[in-house]
């Protein structure tokens, strides 16, 4: 069926032709048909998403709700605003779109639900916060679309899990809703569309024309790749020679530590005073909807960002896409390209550039697989059961709830298909009343049998509560930046608490593009001023980091094979000669493992190239077993490569047979599982997903009555108590979400168990310096800490010894 | 002489006494009154910890040095078994004493034991909160000290004691208890001055730390 004139007429009027997936995209809407569509970016994808909707709309006369379309990102709902309200405008259509997200006005909030627009951007938490009135079946009883945006980008994640609950209880309330996925490319297509459909019942997929190749290129520099290092400073003339050179730069780092100090760095040359930007999300919003607002405007001439300027947003005039620092994913690298030339058609051009040796390993394996076209990135698995105990106390405060009738929601949604009806049962009693054994408990109840049948809220301020606490995402407690100027201060964006810890007064450190001094905390603020410092410290790393795909450091294990490596350019030449020179090239046949002193401790680093995931479990096995050989491990350090630990005794060559061996998964598992700081720190997500304890946050911390206690206590407990308890399994689940699978574990030890390479070296090789120099590092609690304590508790008795002895003496 | 425990208990030998403080007793099912569905297992924790130093002491006197439960309300709620073990505790040594804290609040009847509001013995005093007047060395709870340290690039956090020569103040004993760290500034203003000397706990051992050492990094301005 062709597309109704008033729209052909439109794209006619603009030199546009419809695409052939824009039209079936169209056809199928009007099939009823879930769909889930997969193109390249630039590819005009969310007007093929909802144009089937303003057509549907514009001819059935529609009152009320028609069209919901999620997003991860709340600005990217302003764009589609912006982008949709053009052509609707321009067609002449009584369409109405709107907005609404955590920064939409109440005001607006209570008209939106009196009388909803016709297409409706929201987020997931905003529609699970909808989901959570009374008026919730009016209010979507007439829905015939969901849009689900940035799929590619939600599906393997708690969001995710949060959005395909809301499918399924959208499902419910409106039966004839049609859904539809948009996604950029994904490794696992069949996955992807299982997610998006009801269980059992797979979204279509639509595959839309390819992208045209990207060009990538590493950026050639004047000086020589740094050993080791995270900031690129090397390479400033050569970005700043490119911006000038391109109409619109992206420059794409990985952290927003990154992000502040190429940013200083960049002006610090701008010597043309170039229109350069600053944009991350530590960054108060007035700010980046300024940046937002001049790069549309075409007023930039390049924007140095991290990936909160990865996603759909269109900067329709971005001709360069720089890449500082390793792009750590396949399927990230191609996101951040698409950002260039968001023009049908034209190829997109993009620089990486290495921020250390390491670094051109993994900037060229990555050059090599996208000439190659493959993807990575993970497939949706089973949903979290966290999600699922905040989704039954949503659905709860909509209306009573009867576990029977709500298994069959859950159960519908893809991720929980295969949830047994035992665990849903005990989800739904740690909601009703936290499910402990103990008897007394039932009188602390949240849910209780509602006069209609069913469970609901016992009162209104649980009601409350759970509405402020909607949300998968657990961040790190905050602080808001307050610059301060001779009277006053302005917000200027937040940091995590923990880097504000660590200041003292007088400290310098860059934010916001400004150098700042720090002056003080005063209740939940950060105080600082303007600095005077040459070299600032930075801003804290957590929040920024992203782990490197498996696929990609496979391939930069084949990399290493490679007898061509050193022709891709003299300091890689230099370094890799060196480690083969000073130690030995890691390799296939064998597992490289490195032992050195530095500093007055010991480092063991092992070359495992299994991903961090894998790398992750591999570290809180061995520092198990290396506790109980004695070698009194501190932390270790977990990178895309292999892993770091550093202890107090040296390993030697006569520990690696006990260390490297399928044994550490059978003994050292269960002490693991029940002792890892990560299980703890899993917990610590899982309590406030589930509803057990609320986002902690400074506020609640300034009265002594109000001090509240960390989750690890909750934890120990519980093990100690009601081992077999379900937020356990939740933990359990969570952490397994961030492992690898045990089987890849167990492959990789049987592989390797004869075959480690053990070199016992004076001090770091070439290879090692990235990996110790990594700043992620996980604490061992035991006796290496113990160890430390009580050596400086005896020379603290030692000089007290002294001292009484000087003062017989005097 | 006193003798600090890595569980935040004080022992003094001279009077066959043992001190602790902030127990907190039912404080899990106060917030599960309020909607949190916490665990109710903190008070069966801080019984069976208390359980344990006084078996391995032997007081002939307890001091629960005041906030022994989260709220007025809170012995209603225990459970008849907690209830039976904390009578069994109380039973076994010569004198309890409850000091009295700011969470038990008015008209609270201590179960098996003797209800005060301070304890004076050997030239010290016991009480829940300090008072600048009193002349005598002090042993104080109510402020949950904490301290984290920096060694070799490793960071470790744990509740601490806090010792001058006039004043003691001990880490909450309870097992749902949060902390305020050492360097916070109402510490300094209860030690007027003299710099106290940070005993942590960490696992089943305390640990002095030099003077300046104890999160020296994190020193953070007051209102």
């Amino acid at each position: 069926m062709a597309a109704p004139p008033y729209v052909s007429t439109w794209f006619a009027a603009r030199d546009w032709t419809m695409l052939p997936h824009q039209q079936a995209m169209i056809d199928r809407f009007r099939a009823r048909q879930s769909t889930l569509l997969i193109a390249p970016t630039g590819c005009g994808k969310t007007l093929a998403g909802l144009l089937p909707s303003v057509i549907d709309i514009h001819e059935t006369g529609a009152s009320g709700l028609h069209t919901l379309y999620l997003s991860p990102l709340k600005a990217l709902t302003y764009d589609i605003e912006r982008n949709l309200g053009r052509p609707i405008a321009e067609m002449n259509l009584a369409v109405r779109v709107e907005t609404r997200t955590g920064d939409t006005p109440s005001h607006r909030r209570q008209r939106q639900r009196a009388k909803p627009p016709h297409i409706l951007l929201t987020t997931p938490e905003s529609l699970m916060l909808m989901l959570s009135y009374d008026d919730a079946p009016r209010l979507f009883g007439g829905l015939r679309a969901v849009v689900v945006d940035e799929v590619h980008n939600l599906a393997a994640s708690k969001r995710g899990d949060l959005v395909q609950l809301a499918l399924a209880q959208l499902a419910v309330l409106a039966p004839d809703m049609v859904r539809i996925g948009l996604s950029a490319t994904v490794a696992d297509e069949p996955t992807h569309c299982a997610w998006l459909g009801p269980a059992g019942r797979p979204a279509d997929l639509l595959k839309a024309g390819l992208a045209p190749a990207a060009e990538i290129a590493l950026l050639p520099t004047r000086r020589p790749v740094p050993c080791a290092g995270f900031m690129g400073k090397y390479a400033v003339p050569e970005i700043y020679a490119a911006i000038r050179a391109a109409r619109t730069t992206l420059v794409f780092v990985n952290t927003r530590a990154q992000a502040e100090l190429l940013f200083r760095f960049l002006w610090d040359v701008n010597d043309e005073g170039l229109p350069i930007a600053l944009y991350h999300g530590s960054l108060d919003k007035e700010k980046r909807h300024r940046t937002e607002a001049m790069m549309a405007a075409g007023k930039l001439r390049a924007v140095v960002c991290t990936s909160a300027l990865e996603l759909g947003i269109d900067w329709g005039d971005v001709d360069l896409v720089i890449q500082l620092g390793a792009p750590k994913g396949v399927s990230r690298l191609l996101q951040r390209i698409g950002r260039s030339n968001h023009r049908l058609g034209a190829p997109s051009a993009a620089f990486l550039i290495p921020s250390n040796r390491f670094e051109i390993l993994e900037c060229t394996a990555a050059i090599r697989a996208v000439a190659a076209g493959a993807q990575d990135g993970d497939a949706p698995g089973r949903g979290g059961d966290d999600v699922l105990a905040q989704f039954i106390m949503n659905l709860a405060c909509s209306a009573p709830v009867v576990p029977e009738h709500l298994f069959r929601i859950v159960t519908a949604a893809h991720g929980y298909r295969d949830l047994d009806r035992d665990r849903f049962m005990k989800i739904f009693r740690f909601v009703e009343n936290g499910g402990y054994v103990l008897q007394a408990y039932e009188r602390y109840t949240r849910l209780a049998a509602h006069e209609e049948g069913g469970y609901a809220p016992v009162s209104a301020a649980i009601v409350q509560r759970h509405r402020q606490n909607i949300g998968v995402i657990v961040e790190a407690a905050r602080l808001k930046v307050r610059k301060l100027f001779k009277r006053g201060g302005r917000v200027i964006g937040e940091v995590e608490e923990a880097f504000a810890q660590q200041l003292t007064v007088g400290d310098s450190f860059a934010f916001a593009g400004e150098t700042l001094e720090f002056v003080g905390v005063r209740d939940m603020f950060l105080e600082a001023r303007a600095s005077t410092a040459r070299e600032p410290k930075v801003p804290a790393y957590a929040g920024g980091q992203m782990p490197l795909s498996t696929f990609l450091a496979g391939s930069v294990r084949e990399l290493l094979e490679d007898p061509a490596l050193g022709e891709i350019s003299a300091e890689m030449a230099d370094w890799v000669g060196l480690q083969r020179q000073f130690s030995v090239l890691p390799g296939r046949d064998h597992l490289l493992i490195e032992s050195f002193p530095r500093r007055r401790v010991s480092f063991l680093v092992a070359y495992t190239f299994e991903g961090r995931k894998a790398n992750q479990t591999l570290g809180m096995l061995l520092t198990r077993r290396m506790e109980r050989l004695g070698l009194q491990p501190l932390s270790f350090t977990v990178t895309d490569y292999g892993l770091a630990i550093c202890s107090l005794k040296r390993v030697n060559a006569h520990h690696v047979a006990a260390l490297i061996d399928e044994t550490i998964l059978t003994e050292e598992l269960e002490a693991w599982i029940t002792n890892s700081p990560m299980l703890k720190r899993s917990f610590r997500r899982i309590a406030v997903v589930a509803g057990l304890t609320e986002q902690q946050s400074l506020g609640t911390r300034k009265t002594m009555k109000q001090v509240t206690f960390s989750t690890d206590l909750i934890y120990d407990v519980l093990m100690k108590f009601e081992p077999d308890h379900i937020l356990l399994a939740m933990a359990r689940q969570d952490a397994e979400r961030e492992l690898l699978d045990l089987d890849r574990l167990a492959d990789f030890l049987t592989r390797y168990r004869s075959r480690v390479l053990f070199k016992s070296l004076p001090r770091p090789s070439p290879f090692a310096i990235p990996v110790i120099l990594d700043v992620r590092t996980e604490r061992v609690n035991g006796e290496g800490m113990e160890a430390l304590l009580l050596q400086d508790a005896r020379e603290i008795d030692a000089e007290t010894l002294m001292n009484d002895v000087r003062a017989d003496c005097a | 002489m006193l003798w600090l425990d890595s569980s935040g208990a004080v022992y003094w030998p001279a009077q066959g006494l043992l001190a602790v403080a902030d127990l907190h007793f039912e404080k899990a099912s106060f917030l599960a009154r309020a909607g949190h569905p916490l665990p109710p297992y903190d008070t069966r924790e801080t019984l069976a910890t208390l359980a344990r130093v006084v078996e391995s002491y032997r007081p002939r006197r307890l001091v629960l040095l005041g906030d022994t439960v989260h709220d007025p309300a809170a012995m209603g709620r225990m459970s008849a078994d907690d209830r039976a073990e904390l009578a069994t505790l109380t039973a076994g040594v010569e004198t309890c004493l409850w000091v009295e804290g700011n969470h038990e609040g008015a008209g609270f009847l201590p179960p098996g034991g003797v209800g005060v509001a301070e304890h004076r013995v050997g030239g010290l005093s016991f009480r829940h909160q300090p008072d600048p007047a009193d002349r005598a060395a002090q042993l104080v709870g109510h402020f949950h000290p904490k301290t984290t340290l920096r060694r070799r690039g490793h960071r470790v956090r744990g509740r601490c004691f806090l010792l001058s020569d006039r004043l003691l103040i001990m880490p909450a004993f309870g097992s749902f208890t949060g902390g305020l760290e050492n360097t916070d500034p109402t510490f300094a203003a209860l030690f007027a001055g003299d710099e106290p000397r940070v005993f942590l706990c960490y696992r089943d051992n305390i640990y002095p730390v030099a003077p300046g050492d104890g999160s020296t990094r994190s020193r953070i301005t007051g209102p």
